[in-house]
């Protein structure tokens, strides 16, 4: 369901490029972009490797981390090993 | 089928079909089509493959990575006593849409984890950190031990502790 709007404002040049690509495509001009921005952000987010933690939320995260093995499903290592095993025996 | 893969994951190469890859997500399909390799060969990132007849089916790939306290407004105080994680980063898994529903999904994040956590023991990672585009994928990320990170809504984590 799409019902929020991101007003963006463009150049002549630039308005008539994407109309002439989108219809090349066969989509709307306002989906073209949309599609474009969302592989673009999912790159974008994808790629980084650096993360920053608020700092009131810090102390938390360094205790969760410090909690060894919190978070840690064993049942998803035992899936990994069996996995692997049956994969390295065959 | 799982049983028609020969092997578990490898580390991506040149004779790995990538061209047929297809995902819901745009920038995984076109990442392992256009960009995987090329990151292979500089290490920008690693990534692994399940592959079958030579042709991949899921793939994952694996940075290391950092996290950060944000900066308080009193940053000359704070540089130089900055804190600092390493972490090991899944930046990306994807399962090719025709073999999607048969597990391997939660394999491939089995092993992806599994050799995070074998990674974090040697150069002492803290934790595996991910990112989820989708509420489906943050979904599948939380089933398999994964939990919010803080303060941003697309990324969890995993602690690597020393009990793994």
């Amino acid at each position: 369901m799409k019902e929020q709007h991101l007003h963006l404002r463009v150049g002549s040049a630039e308005k008539a490029l994407v109309r002439c690509a989108a219809r090349e495509a066969g989509i709307s001009a306002s989906r073209f972009v949309l599609e474009a921005a969302v592989a673009a952000a999912e790159e974008a987010v994808s790629r980084q490797n650096r993360f920053v933690v608020p700092r009131e939320q810090w102390a938390d995260f360094v205790a969760a981390l410090n909690e060894a093995g919190a978070g840690w499903d064993p049942s998803v290592r035992s899936t990994a090993e069996a996995w692997l095993a049956e994969r390295n025996g065959s | 089928m799982v049983r028609d893969l020969a092997v578990g994951p490898v580390p991506l190469d040149v004779g790995h079909d990538v061209e047929a890859f297809e995902c819901s997500s745009k920038a995984l399909q076109q990442y392992l089509v256009r960009r995987a390799l090329a990151d292979q060969h500089s290490r920008g990132s690693l990534t692994y493959v399940l592959a079958v007849t030579g042709r991949v089916i899921a793939y994952a790939s694996l940075v290391p990575g950092v996290v950060e306290a944000a900066l308080s407004r009193d940053r000359v105080v704070e540089r130089g006593r900055r804190q600092v994680v390493p972490v090991v980063v899944l930046s990306r898994i994807a399962v090719d849409r025709r073999w999607q529903r048969e597990g391997i999904g939660r394999l491939l994040l089995a092993w992806a984890v599994n050799q995070a956590a074998g990674a974090a023991q040697v150069i002492g990672a803290r934790a595996l950190v991910t990112t989820g585009l989708s509420r489906e994928t943050r979904s599948f990320l939380e089933k398999g031990g994964f939990v919010p990170f803080p303060g941003d809504v697309h990324r969890l984590y995993m602690p690597l502790g020393v009990g793994v």
